[in-house]
């Protein structure tokens, strides 16, 4: 069973003794269906991050709620599955046991979660290191192990913090057709947060764009595309139109934040 | 005849690091521990001939040889031997309930903040204090003993030791505390699989510290008073202008100290790999 997000109303405000407080999310509502891939694009620092953190029960609301699957989130829960800015691996474990934490964690490690590991890393090319460490492997790889440590948990609920920023562009290109193609076969809810407009609209059947802090979303887009997304995609006209359009909202900005932003923004 | 032995020692090393390591790295090896065998041999030669060649008269800087020849007679050896085992004792007893003590308080006291709070200005306070200053107080309070010793190295290890663990607990990844929330982990969990290995480092670093603390704790608190030890034997030694004895007691000391740094750097290689 997938599930179904609602944020509504949420406001984040980070609130600290002797400074001023920092509002990073503030009356922000978006609902993602059940087995649905939404990206979201936003200036650096708009609040992408804290969303995620609290749709994910990793950081508490200061309004509004949200629910995950009909249930107000409160706190973390086993069937959501996170992925970092970092890759954020343990140099203590090899890369099986970084894929295998979470099972051991839930002391859920079953033949089959075993199984699904091995060949989700035999898939993003991991095979021949699943006993190396974290340490004797490259950015991307990393990146890459943390990718098989959160779908081998087989969540309900993907939660993606710009997965791809550190790769290459092409084992980049090569990943987001693996995501694709992961996510059409577990249909699993997905929120991708990313810096590439590009990528946000190869992959997502929605794009939901966020203002500079406090972060609100401005436009919600619908992707044209079938589920199915590879090379030709990206050569559809249509798929440039989308890319410009979004382009359009931080080309347009005043704010001098977003637009020191672009650099991250521009692909 | 030594050169067989070390050939014979060092050859499995030598077959098993390239696999390891990779040539290049193996030859570097070599050469380092080519040079240390230089200076040690160096050393050798200069503390036998220098004092000679100066006439410096044997009480102010024995030569080698002599020392070795106290380290070789029989009344000494033992006499030596029983000392040593006294320190030894005092040190290692220290060093454990210090350890111990340092680590388990570090652990309490990076989970609870208003504790750490609470104690951090008498921590900064010790600190910063000569702690072997307390010795004499000890010596009061506990007579001529085993007792006040140990409690002078307990003082010595149980600081750094409490510092390292807090810090290295406190300085956890951030990320990674998210990634173990993430995966709704126990408060058991995160401790024994995340503070924990993310702590060892520095808690072996307050270990390397501490196992040369613990003999400046049981040294000093045999100066100022005590029956039995190498600190009292050491003053015995200088009070009979016995100065090869003197320095035969710093060669045991400076083999005990090598001898733990190395068994401290072992532990440290195998418990923290990854660094
Ligand atoms: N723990 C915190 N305490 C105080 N302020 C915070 C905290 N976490 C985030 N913020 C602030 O909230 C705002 C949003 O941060 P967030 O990390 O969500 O941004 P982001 O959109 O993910 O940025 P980026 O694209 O650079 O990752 C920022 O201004 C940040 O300074
Ligand atoms: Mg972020």
């Amino acid at each position: 069973m997938t599930e179904r997000i609602e944020v509504r109303d949420a406001e984040v405000v980070f609130s600290r003794r002797g400074v001023p407080p920092t509002t990073a999310l503030s009356g922000l509502s978006l609902d993602v269906e059940a087995g649905g891939f939404v990206s979201v694009v936003g200036p650096s620092g708009c609040g992408k991050t804290t969303l995620l953190r609290a749709i994910g029960g990793l950081q508490g609301l200061t309004g509004g709620e949200i629910r995950v699957g009909g249930d107000t989130v409160a706190g973390p829960r086993r069937t959501t599955a996170f992925m970092f800015q970092q890759p954020t691996l343990l140099p203590w474990m090899n890369i099986a046991d970084n894929c295998l934490a979470p099972a051991r964690i839930h002391r859920t490690l079953t033949p089959e979660y075993r199984s699904r590991v091995t060949s989700l890393l035999e898939r993003v090319g991991l095979a021949d290191f699943h006993d190396k460490y974290p340490n004797e492997l490259s950015g991307g790889m990393q990146q890459r192990a943390a990718i098989v440590r959160a779908l081998g948990q087989d969540p309900e609920l993907l939660l993606l913090d710009e997965p791809f920023g550190a790769l290459d562009a092409m084992t980049r290109e090569q990943m987001n057709f693996d995501l694709n193609a992961i996510w059409n076969r577990a249909k699993v809810t997905t929120l991708l947060i990313t810096h590439s407009i590009p990528e946000a609209v190869l992959l997502g059947q929605r794009v939901v764009v966020m203002s500079s802090r406090p972060g609100r979303i401005v436009d919600d887009i619908e992707i044209p595309f079938g589920p199915m997304r590879d090379a030709e995609t990206m050569g559809d006209p249509r798929f440039s139109q989308i890319v410009a359009h979004v382009r359009g909202y931080f080309v347009k900005s005043q704010n001098v934040s977003a637009e020191r932003s672009l650099a991250h923004v521009r692909d | 005849m030594s050169a067989t032995e070390k050939i014979e020692v060092r050859a499995p090393q030598v077959d098993r690091a390239p696999a390891q390591r990779g040539p290049s790295k193996v030859g570097a090896g070599l050469r380092g521990r080519g040079l240390a065998v230089g200076a040690v041999m160096v050393f050798i030669v200069a503390w036998e001939m220098v004092p000679r060649l100066l006439d410096v008269q044997s009480f102010i800087f024995p030569r080698l040889s002599e020392v070795i020849a106290k380290l070789t007679d029989a009344t000494t050896v033992t006499l030596l031997y029983q000392h040593a085992q006294v320190t030894l004792y005092e040190a290692l007893v220290g060093l454990v309930i210090g350890i111990v003590a340092g680590v388990g308080l570090g652990f309490a006291l990076a989970e609870w903040e208003p504790a750490r709070a609470a104690v951090y200005p008498f921590i900064v306070a010790f600190q910063s204090m000569p702690k072997v200053a307390l010795a004499p107080l000890f010596i009061i309070w506990f007579g001529f003993g085993y007792t006040p010793k140990v409690l002078v190295v307990v003082m010595l290890v149980f600081f750094p030791m409490l510092v390292n663990t807090m810090n290295g607990i406190l300085s956890t990844d951030k990320s990674r505390l998210d990634l173990f929330r993430s995966m709704s982990a126990s408060k058991w969990q995160i401790w024994s699989r995340l503070l924990l290995p993310s702590a060892l480092p520095s808690i072996f670093a307050g270990l390397e510290v501490s196992v040369v603390n613990s003999f400046i704790g049981a040294i000093t608190g045999e100066f100022v008073g005590a029956d039995a030890g190498l600190g009292v034997l050491l003053q015995q030694f200088k009070n009979n202008y016995d100065t090869a004895g003197v320095f035969a007691i710093l060669v045991i000391l400076a083999f005990i100290g090598v001898a733990l740094n190395q068994i401290v750097r072992i532990a440290r290689r195998r418990l923290v790999f990854w660094q």
